[in-house]
């Protein structure tokens, strides 16, 4: 890279738009020498091009704990009545054999709210958007922001890299950055959060303990039900089974004394009295018959008798009723006969058969009439022997079948009555039997309830197993993230381990590569080239160590302040070296700390050489005479950074202190 | 010919009392009734003897014999004629009176008459 120009608005001390050509006119005149004293704007201008290139990230000396915004505006030049200032640069980068030019301009204008910054990039001269909206990662590229110390330094710098530890922190810095081991770093703390973050995953996963917790439940519930089903046999054996027994015990004694039929004796009673009444209803019955026409039947013969007689009386009364009229009829026929002169021998013959049959009948009809039965009494006489006897009889012996039945009845059930026992007799018995049944029912009210319970507790079981099924379902989906998450894990670790190794490797390479660019630049800042023979730096502690002529080690103590002052801006060159990267070198006040003699070291050995572009920004005491003299053949341009006390601010003019001084 | 009031003998109304505590039957002229076909149904001609009326039980014929009361007068004299008894009244009377106290008398005797059923039975005794 080389910087052409830059241009400075209002920027600290610098009033108004001032631009400062920066091209070295050819490739034997790298230096670029401004001249200024303390407090003219030195700093400030190294600190534009930080600015300028990297904005928010730049490394600015004085810009502690300011944030970004604050710097801003308080770097807008104080004389300024716009309140707003810009910084551009203009550089060219090559690669791959092709120029780019760039041009880089950042603004800000400051207003109530903070500072409005404005940036953008033009690349040959076109404005690129995407390079400005991405320039942090852009200006990797072009000037790496975490090297830019090593060509970017100042005298101050120097003197501390001097010290052992600082020498070494920058070794290892640099040595980081160098080799793109910041990107090794990155990565391997990038993994190491993400490690961490899996660790948490895995800590919030309750799956596992969930699973455990709900199995460990159903195994407890699964012991549960056994014990209760213990408990119930027990109960069944030891104390169920038993009362049972005596229960059949005294129910067998109870039947013994009776006590069935003591328990049905309500109902004994109940038929006892039924049959009681039947037997007094069949009583009545028969009593009833007896009134009617029953005792007749003692005499059915002489009922029969009468019927007989009465019949032969009636016919007696009929006989005698038809002799008179036949009497008349007999003695008018006759008379009839006579008058008619009949035979006489037949009138007669015929009286005498009339008179005979007159007499036969009159024997008949002198039949006494004892009984002289009314016509109802032979109506009921009648009736009686042709049916009313026949059928009283009947039910007189349908009723004597009936009762008969009811007695027996009666008798049968009065023996059942009298066999139940009295309360007294069975009341111990049955004492004995209700306490056990009372017993019984209780222990099977246990049993029942074990029963339940056991039931319940397998019901639960089953919830908690299909519970139990879904969760390692749900668990085996997840072991799938597990497992992959174990995979990630193990991997990471054996990654950082390779990172590590790679590290180290590359390290180790690389190191001796930079041992040697540095020994060169440190022979060369010496005079005495034979002061250092050898120079080593540990790969892992990055402590640089050196060994004298006779091979042994040089401490810090044989070196001279100004010897380890070399030393360090022989690390830093030789770390640029290592870089590859051709860069623009700029250094503020580089004599400063130096001793005067090992001023000339730099000004002989060191400026001219230092990069293809050297910008060095001195004191009127720095860069003076003899060693303004030698350097002069190497110095492309000078400027003076005139600051005007009555303005106070600075202007950059062309040609150092002495020319002025000249002119 | 007919018998108008009818009056038992002391002896026959304890034994009337009997009856009815046996039999259950609640009413003399049932009781009578009965002991009369009893007398009647028996072969022998009563002997004579005199009976006494000294009870306070009396009836009349129509109690007596209730709604066949003409029939029991007929089953007398029937009695009568075949016993070759002449049928005069006070010959009605006394074999009637004979025939009622008698009995009354096999009735009360009767061992085997315990309850209404035995009396039953003597009217239809068992096939």
């Amino acid at each position: 890279m080389i910087l052409d120009e830059i241009v400075l608005h209002n920027f600290g001390l610098y009033a108004d738009r001032q631009s400062i050509t920066l091209t070295p006119p050819s490739a034997d005149q790298p230096v670029i020498l401004f001249g200024g004293l303390n407090g003219a704007g030195k700093t400030t201008l190294l600190d534009a091009f930080q600015v300028c290139l990297y904005g928010p990230f730049a490394k600015i000396a004085d810009r502690n704990n300011v944030s970004y915004q604050d710097y801003l505006a308080r770097s807008v030049h104080r004389g300024s009545k716009a309140k707003e200032a810009a910084i551009e640069i203009a550089f060219r980068h090559t690669i791959e054999g092709r120029e780019d030019h760039y041009r880089l301009h950042r603004s800000w204008k400051v207003t109530p709210s903070g500072c409005k910054e404005h940036f953008q990039v033009l690349k040959n001269d076109q404005l690129d958007i995407a390079l400005a909206d991405n320039w942090i990662s852009q200006v990797e590229d072009l000037f790496p922001p975490n090297i830019a110390h090593l060509f970017l330094f100042d005298g101050e710098q120097i003197e501390g890299y001097a010290a052992h530890e600082n020498s070494q922190r920058l070794i290892g810095s640099a040595i980081q950055n160098l080799l793109g081991l910041d990107i090794v770093d990155q990565l391997e703390k990038d993994l190491q959060v993400y490690e961490r973050r899996k660790r948490t995953e895995e800590k919030d996963d309750a799956g596992r303990s969930e699973i455990k917790e709900a199995e460990a439940t159903v195994k407890e519930l699964r012991s549960r039900i056994e014990s209760l089903k213990q408990e119930q046999a027990a109960l069944r054996t030891h104390k169920l089974d038993r009362k049972r027994k005596a229960l059949a015990d005294a129910d067998n004694q109870y039947r013994k004394l009776g006590g069935e039929l003591y328990d049905q004796r309500t109902e004994i009673e109940k038929r006892k009295s039924e049959a009681e009444s039947r037997v007094e209803e069949g009583a009545s019955a028969l009593r009833e018959l007896a009134v009617n026409e029953l005792p007749l039947l003692l005499v059915r013969d002489l009922l029969e008798s009468a019927q007989t007689r009465d019949a032969e009386e009636e016919e007696g009364r009929r006989a005698r009723e038809v002799a008179s009229v036949l009497e008349d009829r007999d003695k008018k026929i006759l008379k009839q006969l006579r008058s008619q002169s009949v035979d006489g021998s037949a009138v007669k013959a015929l009286q005498t058969y009339l008179t005979k049959d007159r007499k036969q009948r009159a024997k008949r009809g002198a039949q006494e009439t004892v009984l002289d039965l009314l016509p109802e009494v032979r109506a009921d006489l009648h009736s009686l022997i042709r049916d009313q006897l026949e059928s009283q009889a009947r039910d007189a012996r349908t009723a004597l079948q009936r009762h008969a039945d009811a007695q027996s009845v009666a008798e049968h059930i009065q023996i059942e009555h009298a066999s139940i026992p009295s309360p007294d007799a069975i009341a111990e018995v049955l004492n004995i039997r209700d306490g056990l049944r009372e017993e019984i029912e209780k222990l099977e009210a246990e049993f029942a309830a074990l029963s339940a319970e056991i039931e319940r507790t397998m019901r639960e079981i089953e919830r908690r197993q299909q519970a139990l099924t879904r969760l390692l379902e749900a668990d085996a989906k997840t072991e799938a993230g597990r497992q992959d998450r174990e995979r990630i894990l193990r991997h990471a670790l054996k990654v950082r381990g390779t990172l590590g190794k790679f590290r180290q490797a590359v390290i180790v390479r690389h190191v001796k590569r930079i041992e040697q660019l540095v020994l060169e630049s440190y022979q060369q800042l010496l005079r005495k080239s034979s002061l250092v023979t050898r120079l080593t730096i540990d790969p892992e502690k990055f402590n640089l160590t050196l060994y004298g002529r006779d091979g042994s080690v040089l401490t810090a103590e044989r070196l001279s302040a100004g010897e380890r002052q070399l030393l360090a801006i022989a690390l830093l060159w030789g770390l640029a070296k290592a870089s590859g990267r051709p860069l623009p070198t700029a250094i503020d006040t580089p004599l400063g700390r130096l001793d005067t003699s090992h001023r000339m070291h730099l000004v002989e050995r060191y400026f001219p050489y230092a990069s293809h572009q050297v910008l060095l920004f001195s004191t009127d005491e720095e860069i003076t005479g003899a060693y303004l003299q030698s350097l002069k053949p190497y110095i492309g341009r000078s400027y003076h950074l005139a600051y005007d006390d009555a303005s106070g601010s600075t202007h950059v003019l062309p040609g150092y202190f002495e020319e002025r001084k000249a002119a | 010919m007919s018998i108008e009031n009818i009056r038992v003998s002391q002896t026959a109304k304890d034994q009337l009392i009997k009856l009815k505590r046996v039999t259950g039957i609640e009413h003399w002229n049932v009781l009578c009734r009965w002991a009369f076909c009893v007398s009647l149904a028996e072969e022998s001609i009563p002997p004579n003897s005199k009976i006494p009326a000294d009870s306070n039980v009396e009836m009349s014929w129509r109690v007596f014999g209730g709604r066949h009361a003409d029939l029991y007068l007929v089953l007398l004299k029937e009695r009568l004629l075949r016993d070759g008894l002449p049928l005069d009244t006070e010959t009605i009377g006394q074999q009637f009176r004979l025939h009622l106290h008698r009995g009354i008398s096999y009735l009360a005797g009767n061992r085997e008459l315990r309850k209404i059923d035995d009396l039953i039975a003597l009217a239809v005794p068992a096939a």
